[in-house]
């Protein structure tokens, strides 16, 4: 009987011949190495990305991103803003409290400015008589509508959310 | 005489016998080192050592601090107050971080200057690299703990640091936050990170560390075995290298022990997120030389100096054994290697030190403002003056809130508190604040203005102080 892989005589009655049975039987050995090598690799992976991912899932905040979507806090009445001026309030996050610079702007028209650089996120400091925002970190400044005027920030200051509802400012999250 | 030690040698054979730890003894006890070592080929034993120092304090400050954003501060409080030995344990573990940095720093230095890194010695540099961010990471989010305003508003500004990477920057910062800005939220985390997080990988990456160097033997010693002389002048690493690195250990333990009881660690007014006594952040002072460098380049580059310059240190670092090739360890050797480490490591030490000197409201206003400042000899207030109460004084002088009722931002406030009266300059109240003559000194809690500032300003005093 002629070999099936090589076409040499086998000499007897067998579909391979000595030489071509063990390289066949070899090569079936060694996907069989190879299967269980790669399993192993691959289901160990698996359960490293699970717990990797499980805990990114877990540390990465979900209260970003969605300041329009956040309830709104009552900061007082109308009245407690003098028009044109600008009071440092707190806005209350999950768990974080932050400081918004809001001005009555006049006719029930209000701006609310997040208090930290977009530099670095130091503090900034309201200057009424310079009609300026300064940051005392690198000296960022910005206008009376938080739009960047000078310093190394990269963008104007970040705005939250306000309305006045039955004549309450009603503050909410950080919008853009 | 005879029966104890007969006894204790049964001891380690019952040992060896089960645990087959001759082997490792010989090669970690009695393996042959040169007589004389230089002290700054055992600054990783300082490191180790003083990191078990953190291990054993951190160990007791935890079972006193309260890792919340109402407690904390007043855990620390209660530790320094209350709890007998508690400020020695925190002012240890305090000292020792800020040493931990210098130590591991400078044991990189030593590595480099030597050409430990190369081959065969890559994994131990490598992993000594990791080790070095692991430290800064550690010493980074022990900064938050104390929960106050320096330490609040400084990890505010470092978690915002990767904000300035592209894609993932802002995902990063709310990652390393736990929210939007810093909270109680973020203190667990950090707590956690630096309890459990990084003594676990600091433990793995210093096991490998530590293997390889065990493994390869030191440079030295290959050296000192090379000479011509051969292993003659060797002695065995028990006990003569012992008792040598006892001694450094006492050094390094007394010279921790002196700085904890001479100097506290700081404790400012508990974290503020509403900073309503303007404080001004301060980084930590390994973060100087970014600090300062900002100050100078244009604000268009900050994303190259914030995450640019240190992502390429990390790979530079990282990837130093595989493209120094040079085969030589001489220092003389290796021009190229140690002009480029020499200029790095010149500027990173001149900027944290002008750093160190210029914190607080940076001269010159905003970034780029690092040169000298000309005297004015005829100054106008408009163009001359008041830019400089604007930039270094109104953040706490002006509006209805000014600090003393002093409000600096307008010609009439600074005329109504008399505070340029006086028949010479060096009379007035603004001089002598400003040089100190009077404490306490302005800009409180920042750097004097410079002497030309000051100078212009007593100008403008000297010609009556006119509003022109």
């Amino acid at each position: 009987m002629r070999c099936r892989m090589c076409g040499f005589e086998t000499g007897n009655e067998t579909e391979l011949c000595e030489e071509c049975a063990g390289k066949a039987s070899q090569a079936k050995d060694m996907s069989r190495r190879k299967f269980l090598g790669w399993g192993a690799v691959t289901v160990g992976g698996l359960i490293g990305v699970g717990y990797l991912g499980s805990a990114l899932r877990m540390l990465y905040p979900t209260n970003v991103g969605n300041g329009s979507s956040a309830p709104l806090q009552n900061i007082g009445p109308v009245a407690a803003f003098p028009v044109g001026h600008y009071i440092l309030k707190t806005y209350t996050g999950e768990g974080f409290e932050d400081g918004v610079w809001v001005m009555n702007q006049g006719s029930n028209q209000f701006i609310a400015l997040d208090f930290h650089c977009t530099h670095l996120q130091c503090p900034v400091q309201w200057f009424q008589s310079l009609e300026k925002f300064l940051c005392p970190c690198h000296g960022s400044q910005y206008n009376k509508l938080g739009q960047h005027i000078a310093g190394p920030a990269p963008r104007g200051l970040f705005h939250h959310a306000v309305a006045v509802k039955n004549g309450q400012v009603m503050l909410g999250g950080q919008t853009s | 005489m005879s029966a104890p030690k007969r006894q204790r040698q049964s001891f380690i054979d019952w040992l060896d016998e089960r645990a087959n730890i001759k082997p490792l003894m010989n090669e970690m006890l009695y393996h042959r080192v040169p007589k004389i070592v230089n002290p700054l080929d055992f600054l990783g034993l300082a490191t180790l050592f003083v990191f078990i120092n953190q291990m054993l304090t951190g160990m007791f400050l935890a079972m006193f601090y309260e890792a919340s954003a109402k407690t904390a501060y007043q855990s620390i409080q209660y530790i320094m107050d209350k709890v007998p030995l508690g400020w020695v344990i925190r002012d240890l573990h305090y000292w020792g971080a800020n040493a931990m940095v210098v130590l591991v720093a400078a044991h990189a230095l030593r590595g480099y200057y030597v050409g430990a890194y190369k081959k065969p010695r890559e994994i131990t540099w490598i992993t000594g690299v990791v080790l070095l961010f692991i430290t800064i990471l550690f010493a980074f989010t022990g900064y938050l703990l104390p929960w106050d305003q320096q330490s609040y508003w400084a990890t505010m500004v470092g978690t915002w640091m990767p904000f300035y990477a592209p894609f993932v920057g802002i995902y990063v910062a709310y990652l390393a936050r736990g929210g939007t800005y810093i909270s109680g939220l973020t203190l667990t985390r950090f707590y956690s990170i630096h309890m459990l997080v990084l003594p676990a990988l600091l433990l793995v990456f210093f096991g490998i560390h530590f293997a390889m160097v065990l493994k390869n033997q030191m440079l030295v010693v290959e050296e000192a075995e090379k000479k011509p002389k051969g292993t003659k002048g060797l002695v065995t690493f028990y006990p003569y290298t012992v008792f040598q690195m006892t001694m450094l250990i006492v050094i390094v333990a007394i010279v921790l022990l002196i700085l904890a009881l001479s100097q506290h660690a700081p404790l400012l007014a508990p974290a503020d997120p509403l900073n309503k006594a303007h404080y001004n952040p301060v980084p930590l002072w390994f973060f100087f030389s970014i600090y300062q460098l900002l100050k100078y380049i244009p604000p268009v580059l900050d994303p190259l100096g914030i995450v640019g310059l240190p992502a390429v240190a990390v790979i530079v670092l990282i990837a130093l054994p595989f493209f120094d090739k040079n085969p030589r360890h001489e220092p003389r050797r290796r021009p190229w290697a140690m002009s480029i480490a020499g200029v790095s490591v010149a500027a990173i030490l001149f900027l944290t030190y002008l750093g160190a000197i210029n914190q607080g409201i940076p001269t010159g206003g905003g970034s780029g403002g690092g040169g000298t400042v000309a005297v004015v000899q005829k100054p106008s207030f408009k163009t001359d003056i008041e830019p400089i109460f604007q930039t270094h004084c109104a953040v706490c002088h002006s509006g209805s809130n000014a600090t003393a009722g002093l409000d600096l931002t307008s010609y009439a406030s600074i005329q109504s508190k008399g505070i340029t009266k006086g028949s010479t300059y060096e009379q007035t109240i603004l001089w002598q604040k400003l040089t100190g003559k009077l404490q306490p000194q302005m800009p409180l809690g920042g750097t004097p203005l410079p002497k030309t500032t000051i100078q212009t300003i007593a100008n403008w005093i000297a010609e009556g102080a006119p509003n022109n």
